[in-house]
């Protein structure tokens, strides 16, 4: 039963994969100017020269084919920007840095953004409650790079703890981390609090009260394992956003991760390296999803697996 | 509870124990005695191949890392380097270089003059694509071998030894020397180029260089880093006093600044825009001029502006006085003609702007523009066509683009349309002629007039004004061979002069760049066209 779930669900991810390359390769190549359109007009016989050799002067569906058939043997192909490197080398060389800076940040969300859920369902409309939420509206509405310049004014400039620019393992992999970690901790916060609340309303909570549990046990034995399922739902996204970078806080905190290259591969038109880095985040995506409604059905009997 | 809590310290202590590896980085822990300069590059050079890189950031690393028979002097012009000496035959056609004895590349292996043969000839192969492929057609037979007509024993480029290089021309060039110390014409080691293709560029393994310094590891990317170490078998070796150079990409100009001042680098020209006028003020920043202008492109086939007086007339409209001290506030002069300060002139005493005096006001002459106008039939700008500025999308020029339409508006009493693309969009568009009035900045390769006043030439790919004037182009073709410095100069000011007439570009300013530097290093030549050389930098401490 699981095994063919299982199956099937990945069918289904390859096709998902299959529909985003498709799309993201058209799309890409309908945007004006290309990957050697640069200031200082190259002269058109060297263009066509430069063209020749990336075969871009191939019909559009030839390129295409040639690409997915690379991408079969996952070869994601020659970086157009970085002369001499190919872009499974760029992303195994950012990607381990994105994934250091992110699963810091992802435990430092569910270490904060839990315990504050839980605290203000408990305490409702008292002060640990209206702190949290009040905190939680921030980290939400407030955009990272506001965030990430605050810190860096604080943290930097004025205490001088710590220095950004420079990727230096974890000690420049913290304040990221934090910029990181604010929006969902804020929203997991939410996320819990209001899902406990309406769990604590329940019968079989009331039920277990009148058997004389503690409160502790009742909380986090019968309360809480309810309670974290729609925070699982959430965390297959996250995971695969968080793991995969951010432009901004790279940009900020001058971490040579995966992220930047989503932005800069499409304003220097990196045509492969535009393919290489939207596969591997769908792919990612795509995975995370997967074993998130595996664990699901696990851990929710009402969820069948069909 | 407790077993949350436990679960949580656990899953921290597991995660310390990951990280704490990276601490482990060399590149953290400070090696004592090691003499380091540490710049920001800015963005990661798309490529450091010397025959492929056409950018500024790629140029830095490459004049580093090698020599070609001629090295930019601290006066930015050619010396001396791999060649120590050199003859001209009676008939300018025919340069004979001779190569210093013992010149090793960085891996120990002997240079020879064949291996600058080999550098020059990939440059013109068609197959290489390289961008300044036809900087090198002034040598004998080198646009017929790039068009697939002579074959590759027909150009002149010999080696006659293994210390002399003998070079054939196709017509005199005044800037030979200037060209020969240009980084496209480096020597190449086409072992290495030949097994690795264009690869042999991005990894330290086979980047072997011949410069003062040499590539010792790149990671690729923003927030990546490049360290280039001395190179020991680098002819003039002695004269390097810095054991190490670390260039890191900070594109964030805030980041830049604050690393800056955290003491974690040397140099940096990565400053906030709204912090640069203050940083002057102070004096931590020195701006100086540099080599490049801003400036506008007309649309000369197209109406209104096929018509002179109307370029005039939104020329004299600006007021470019008011644009470089309250608007940029970087330093940058008003540009007065269409060639910056410093360009070198017939002497030294003055410059090529001196010496060509000033054909523009730096500040607005409203009557007579109005009085243009009105002669063009639009009188205080009635019926005046509906006319576009286009730009590329960023705040500097979206300030500027502002500034400008104001000054159109209060001086001429014209509305025009601000429309700003998108960099590569911007690009094509501009290349397409698709515009009225495109913004425009170019910096000089060389620190010559002719560099700038060619790209206005009708043949030139540069020109996207479509302006065609054929004693303009004759000028510029009479200074391209001129080897008597003072005729030839003398040329591109007549040159400079007609285009001033005619107009079809609008100068604004002329550039200015600064920098942050650290009071513990020293003696780093920056050169006005934005390139830094490090070979006799020092750290005082």
């Amino acid at each position: 039963m699981t095994g063919r779930y299982i199956f099937r669900r990945v069918l289904a991810s390859l096709l998902t994969l299959f529909i985003i390359i498709t799309i993201t390769f058209f799309m890409m190549r309908a945007i004006p100017g290309g990957p050697f359109t640069d200031e200082k007009a190259i002269p058109s016989f060297v263009l066509e020269k430069i063209i020749e050799r990336y075969h871009l002067n191939d019909p559009l569906y030839v390129q295409y084919g040639r690409y997915l058939l690379n991408v079969l043997r996952l070869d994601l192909g020659p970086s157009y920007r970085y002369e001499g490197m190919t872009v499974n080398e760029l992303i195994a060389n950012s990607f381990p840095v994105s994934f250091e800076v992110g699963s810091l940040a992802l435990i430092l969300a569910l270490l904060i953004g839990i315990p504050a859920g839980i605290i203000s369902a408990l305490r409702r409309g008292k002060w640990p409650d209206r702190l949290a939420m009040i905190l939680s509206v921030l980290g939400v509405t407030v955009p990272s790079f506001v965030i990430a310049a605050a810190l860096v004014y604080i943290f930097s400039w004025q205490l001088g703890w710590v220095t950004v620019g420079f990727w230096e393992g974890i000690s420049t992999a913290i304040l990221p981390a934090v910029t990181l970690a604010g929006y969902p901790a804020a929203f997991i916060s939410r996320l819990i609090r209001s899902s406990m609340l309406e769990i604590l309303g329940q019968d079989y909570i009331r039920t277990a009260y009148s058997k004389g549990l503690s409160e502790r046990a009742v909380i986090y034995i019968h309360a809480l394992k309810n309670a974290v399922i729609p925070l699982i739902t959430y965390l297959g996204p996250l995971t695969a956003g968080i793991l995969t970078g951010s432009f901004v806080i790279e940009q900020v905190y001058g971490v040579p991760g995966l992220g930047t290259f989503f932005v800069t591969s499409i304003t220097n038109r990196d045509y492969t390296t535009i393919m290489g880095v939207t596969i591997f985040y769908s792919a990612i995506l795509v995975f995370f999803n997967l074993i998130t409604d595996v664990i699901l059905a696990f851990i929710d009997p009402r969820i069948k697996l069909r | 509870m407790k077993k949350i809590f436990l679960a949580a310290v656990f899953i921290f202590l597991i995660c310390v124990v990951i990280f704490s590896n990276r601490q482990k980085n060399p590149e953290v822990n400070s090696e004592t005695g090691i003499k380091e300069i540490v710049y920001n590059l800015g963005a990661d050079p798309r490529t450091i191949d010397p025959a492929l890189n056409y950018a500024s950031d790629g140029a830095v690393v490459i004049m580093n890392t090698f020599d070609g028979l001629l090295r930019v002097g601290s006066d930015d012009r050619g010396e001396p380097a791999c060649a120590e000496s050199w003859e001209i035959s009676d008939d300018g056609l025919t340069w004979t270089f001779h190569l210093r004895d013992g010149l090793k590349w960085s891996d120990g292996e002997k240079l020879t003059a064949q291996h600058f043969k080999d550098g020059f000839m990939r440059l013109i192969n068609p197959e290489t694509g390289a961008p300044y492929a036809s900087y090198g057609f002034f040598i004998k037979n080198a646009e017929k071998f790039y068009n697939g007509t002579a074959n590759s024993e027909e150009v002149g480029i010999k080696a006659i030894d293994e210390k002399t290089l003998e070079i054939n021309l196709e017509y005199k060039n005044p800037l030979m020397l200037d060209y020969m110390s240009f980084p496209a014409f480096a020597p190449a080691r086409m072992d290495i180029i030949n097994e690795y293709q264009t690869a042999w560029a991005a990894k330290p393994e086979t980047y072997i260089s011949n410069g003062a310094f040499k590539l010792e590891s790149w990671k690729h990317g923003d927030g990546g880093e490049m360290i280039l170490v001395k190179n020991p078998n680098y002819w003039d070796a002695d004269n390097v006093k810095i054991d190490r150079l670390r260039f890191v990409n900070i594109n964030d100009p805030n980041t830049s600044l604050a690393a800056f001042r955290a003491g974690k680098l040397d140099l940096t020209s990565g400053v906030p825009m709204q912090m640069l006028p203050l940083l002057i003020k102070r004096g931590e920043i020195i701006p100086k001029p540099a080599l490049g202008v801003g400036y506008c492109s007309f649309n000369v086939d197209r109406k209104p502006f096929d018509d002179v007086r109307i370029r005039k007339a939104f020329t004299l409209a600006i007021d470019r006085k008011i644009i470089v001290d309250k608007i940029l506030m970087s330093g940058a002069r008003p540009a007065t003609g269409f060639i910056c300060d410093i360009v070198p002139g017939t002497t030294n005493e003055k410059d090529f702007r001196t010496e060509g005096g000033e054909f523009l006001p730096e500040r607005a002459d409203v009557e007579e523009a109005r009085k243009l106008l009105a002669e063009a039939g639009y009188p205080g700008g009635k019926n005046f066509p509906k006319v576009a500025y286009k730009y590329n999308s960023n705040p500097g020029n979206k300030i500027l683009a502002e500034v400008l339409q104001g000054m159109w508006k209060k001086n001429l009493g014209i509305e025009v349309e601000l429309l700003n693309e998108e960099w590569k969009v911007f690009i094509e568009t501009r290349q397409k002629g698709d515009f009225d009035i495109a913004r425009e900045a170019w910096i000089l390769d060389f620190n010559d007039a002719a560099n700038l006043l060619e790209t206005l030439m009708s043949a030139s790919p540069q020109n996207a004004t479509g302006y065609k004037n054929l004693k303009f182009d004759e000028l510029m073709k009479n200074a391209a061979v001129e080897m008597d410095n003072t005729k030839r100069i003398n040329f591109m000011h007549e040159a400079e002069k007609i285009l001033m007439e005619d107009l079809p570009v609008l100068p604004i300013y002329f550039y200015s760049s600064g920098s942050l530097q650290s009071k513990r290093v020293k003696n780093i030549h920056k050169s006005p066209r934005g390139v830094l050389l490090f070979r006799n930098a020092e750290v005082t401490e």
